[in-house]
C-alpha cells in the first residue's frame, strides 16, 4: 500500500511518514502542490493525505485535478480549517474524508485503512483485520493462517461486517445483505449467526460488538502506540 | 441628500401649496385691479356724456350743442389720454364732434347708456354710447378715450398689491426653511451623537431631551447597544476563561518536560504517554473552544438548512462512542425511530457526539447509556445515563461555559453542554436537563421541530 502525503509542516509530515511506514505502508511526502500533481501523474498510490493551505496553492486544486482526471484515488483531507463551509466544500469536491488537525496517528491510520478498503471494495482480493485474513474471491477466512470452518451465511455475515468495520450495522441491513430476494430471515436467526461467527473468530483481536437496539459493529484491534 | 430625506419631504409638502396660494392671490389681485380701473374710467366717461347732454339745446326745431370753449377744453384734455366725442340726432345727423364715432343704437329701451371697446385711428379705445331725449326728440352722445390712464391705474393697483404679496411669499419661504431646519435639528443631533462614537462606546444615548417622535428610535438603539455590550462582556469573560483553561495544561506540559530534562525518568515511555494524554486533552479543549466561539457568533440565517435524517446521524456518530464505552465498560442502548428534522447535519452530529461523549465520560464502568429518538407527537432525542447525575441545584446551570460541578473528578473542559445549548438554540430546539430514571444519573431531552412543521 502506497500513500502520498502532501503536508507543508515538516514536523507533522515527518511524523506521519514514520508512523505510516511503521504500520507497513510505503509513504511519500511532499510539501508542494506542483510536486504532488507530478507524482500523481507518474506513480500509482492507494491513498492521498492532503493538507489544504499549501505554499503554492490550495489543496482543493489537487482534489479537483484528480476528479477531473476521473481518478477515484481515496483522498483524506487533513487540515486545521474546521469551519463548516470548508468541510462541506471539501466533501463536495470529492474528498472521501475530512479530518481536522491535530489527529492521533492511530485514528489517521484507521481512517486510511477504512478508506482504502472501501475504495478497493470487492475488487480487493484480501482483507486483513488483526490476525484475521479474509480471502474475498475464495469466500474463506483464515485465523492466524488456519482456515476457519464457516457456513455460507456465516461467511456473508463476517464479510459484510468486515467491509463495514467501525460502522454500526443494523440487523435489517445485515438481513438484506445476506439473503436473496425471496428468502426470509428472522432477527433471531441473525443473532444466532453473529453469535457463531463471534465464537469462531475468537482470539483474532477482532471484536463484533452487539449494540442493543441497533445492531452490530465490527472493530479491529487498534495498534498500540 | 437622499431621495427620501425628511427635510426634502417637508419642504416639498409646504412650498408647493404655498406657491399655489401666492400665485392665485396674484392673479386675483391683477383682475381686481383691472376691474377697478375700468370702473373708475367708465364712470368718468359717463360724467362727460352727462355734462355734454346738459349743453344740448333745441333752436328753431334743430338740435345744437352749445359747448363753451373752456368747457370743451376741459372735456377733451386729460393728462394722459386723448378724448373725443360725437353727438347726433334721431335722424343720424351728427351736429357736433367727430363723425367717426357715430355707432349704431344697441341700447335696450330701459337703458340710458352702454360701454364698449371700439377701434379708432388704429388703436383700441373705451367708449360710452349715451341716449338722451330733449323736447320729445332722441339724441345720442359717444365719448371715447384712449386706455393709457386706465392701464396705468390698473398697473399701479396691481403693483400695490403684488409687491407686499411677494414680500410675504419670500418671508413665508424663509420662515418655512428655518422652521423645518430647526424642527429637524434633533435628528441631526442624534446623527452627530451616533457618528461621534467610537465602536467601543456602547453607553446608551440620552433619551430625556428627545422629542416623542424620536424617543422610540433612541429607545430601540439603546436596547441594541445594551445587547451588544452584554454580548461583548460575555465575550471578554469567555476569552479570560479560555486563556486560563488553555494555559493550565500547557504549563503542566512544559513543567513535566523541564523536570524530565533535568532528571531523565527511568520509564521514558510512561512520561511520553502522560504527555500525549495531556496534549490530547488540550487539543480537545482547543477544538471545543473554537467550536463554541464560532457557534456563539452564528445565527440561524447564517448556515444552510437541509433535511437531516437524525437516526442516520446517530448511527454514524454513535460508532465511536460504542467502542469508547465498550473499552470503559459502559454499555450503550438504542431505541431509535426513523425521524427527520431540518438543520445543519454537521452541527447535529456535533450535538450528538458531545452528548454521547459526556454520557460515556461521566458514567462509571458497569453503567449504561440509553439513547432514544421518537417522533410520535414531537421529535424528541433523549440521552439518559445511570451515572452519578447532577445535584438538583446544578441542573439549571448545566451548559454555562466552563461551569464544572463542584468536586468533579473526571477530566473535562466544561464546554460540551455549552456547545449543545448553542446548537439547540440555532435549531430552535428545546433542551431540558433532569434526573434519570429512579432519580439516578442525568437525562438530557431535546425537542426539535418535526420535519413537516
Amino acid at each position: 500500500m502506497r500513500i502520498l502525503i502532501v503536508e507543508d509542516d515538516e514536523t507533522l509530515g515527518r511524523a506521519m511518514t514514520q508512523s505510516l511506514e511503521h504500520a507497513g505502508y510505503a509513504a511519500d511526502l511532499t510539501a508542494k502542490i506542483a510536486d504532488a500533481l507530478h507524482l500523481l501523474s507518474v506513480e500509482n498510490f492507494d491513498a492521498l493525505v492532503l493538507d489544504l493551505g499549501l505554499p503554492d496553492g490550495d489543496g482543493y486544486d489537487v482534489v479537483r485535478y484528480l476528479r477531473k482526471q476521473g481518478k477515484a484515488l481515496p483522498v483524506l483531507i487533513l487540515t486545521a480549517r474546521d469551519a463548516v463551509e470548508d468541510r462541506v466544500q471539501g466533501l463536495d469536491l470529492g474528498a472521501d474524508d475530512y479530518v481536522v488537525k491535530p489527529v492521533a496517528m492511530a485514528e489517521l491510520q484507521a481512517r486510511l485503512r477504512a478508506l482504502i478498503r472501501r475504495s478497493s471494495g470487492a475488487s480487493s482480493p484480501r482483507v486483513d483485520l488483526g490476525r484475521l485474513a479474509l480471502d474475498m474471491p475464495g469466500k474463506r477466512a483464515y485465523l492466524a493462517g488456519l482456515a476457519l470452518d464457516l457456513s455460507a451465511r456465516e461467511w456473508s455475515v463476517l464479510e459484510y461486517l468486515a467491509t463495514h468495520s467501525r460502522r454500526i450495522v443494523s440487523k435489517e441491513q445485515l438481513i438484506q445483505a445476506i439473503t436473496a430476494m425471496d428468502q426470509e430471515l428472522s432477527e433471531n436467526a441473525i443473532e444466532a449467526y453473529v453469535h457463531r461467527v463471534r465464537s469462531k473468530i475468537e482470539g483474532s483481536g477482532v471484536v463484533i460488538r452487539t449494540i442493543r437496539g441497533l445492531g452490530y459493529m465490527l472493530e479491529e484491534p487498534e495498534n498500540a502506540h | 441628500m437622499h431621495t427620501d430625506s425628511l427635510r426634502r419631504q417637508l419642504l416639498k409638502r409646504l412650498l408647493w401649496p404655498l406657491s399655489i396660494i401666492l400665485l392665485s392671490g396674484s392673479l386675483f389681485a391683477y383682475f381686481f385691479a383691472l376691474h377697478s380701473a375700468v370702473n373708475a374710467y367708465d364712470l368718468g366717461l359717463l360724467n362727460d356724456a352727462v355734462d355734454i347732454s346738459k349743453q344740448i339745446e333745441v333752436l328753431n326745431g334743430r338740435m345744437t350743442l352749445n359747448l363753451p370753449p373752456v368747457a370743451r377744453q376741459m372735456l377733451l384734455t386729460n393728462n394722459q389720454d386723448r378724448v373725443s366725442y360725437a353727438v347726433w340726432d334721431e335722424a343720424g345727423q351728427v351736429f357736433s364732434g367727430n363723425p367717426k364715432l357715430q355707432i349704431a343704437d344697441m341700447l335696450n329701451p330701459d337703458e340710458s347708456h352702454v360701454f364698449q371697446d371700439i377701434e379708432l385711428n388704429g388703436e383700441v379705445q373705451r367708449a360710452i354710447l349715451f341716449r338722451g331725449k330733449i323736447e320729445g326728440k332722441l339724441y345720442y352722445i359717444t365719448v371715447a378715450q384712449t386706455l393709457h390712464g386706465r392701464d396705468h391705474l390698473a398697473g399701479g393697483i396691481f403693483a400695490g398689491i403684488l409687491i407686499p404679496e411677494t414680500m410675504l411669499a419670500l418671508v413665508s419661504i424663509a420662515v418655512i426653511l428655518l422652521g423645518v431646519r430647526s424642527g429637524l435639528s434633533p435628528v441631526a443631533l442624534l446623527r452627530d451623537e451616533i457618528s461621534r462614537r467610537s465602536s467601543n462606546d456602547l453607553r446608551p444615548i440620552e433619551e430625556m431631551s428627545a422629542p416623542i417622535e424620536l424617543a422610540p428610535i433612541i429607545h430601540g438603539i439603546n436596547e441594541l447597544l445594551l445587547n451588544l455590550s452584554a454580548s461583548f462582556a460575555s465575550h471578554r469573560r469567555f476569552i479570560a476563561d479560555a486563556a486560563h483553561q488553555l494555559r493550565t495544561p500547557l504549563a503542566g506540559l512544559s513543567s513535566q518536560i523541564e523536570v524530565a530534562l533535568v532528571t531523565p525518568p527511568a520509564d521514558g515511555k510512561k512520561l511520553l504517554q502522560q504527555l500525549l494524554a495531556t496534549t490530547q486533552r488540550t487539543t480537545h479543549l482547543a477544538n471545543q473552544l473554537l467550536s463554541l466561539a464560532r457557534l456563539e457568533h452564528t445565527e440561524q440565517f447564517m448556515y444552510e438548512v437541509v433535511r437531516v435524517d437524525l437516526k442516520a446521524v446517530l448511527l454514524e456518530t454513535a460508532a465511536d462512542f460504542v467502542s469508547q464505552g465498550a473499552r470503559k465498560g459502559v454499555e450503550l442502548e438504542f431505541d431509535l425511530q426513523p425521524c427527520g428534522t431540518k438543520g445543519s447535519p454537521l452541527m447535529l452530529r456535533e450535538l450528538i457526539s458531545n452528548l454521547l461523549d459526556n454520557a460515556v465520560r461521566y458514567t462509571q464502568p458497569g453503567g449504561r447509556v440509553r439513547v432514544s429518538l421518537s417522533c410520535d407527537m414531537q421529535l424528541r432525542l433523549i440521552i439518559e445515563d445511570n451515572g452519578p447525575g447532577v445535584p438538583e441545584n446544578e441542573l439549571a446551570r448545566l451548559g454555562t461555559p466552563f461551569h464544572r460541578l463542584p468536586n468533579e473528578q473526571i477530566a473535562g473542559c466544561g464546554l460540551g453542554l455549552a456547545i449543545v445549548r448553542e446548537i439547540t438554540r440555532l435549531h430552535g430546539a428545546k433542551i431540558v436537563f433532569a434526573h434519570g430514571a429512579d432519580s439516578q444519573g442525568l437525562l438530557v431531552s431535546i425537542s426539535f421541530h418535526t420535519e413537516t412543521a
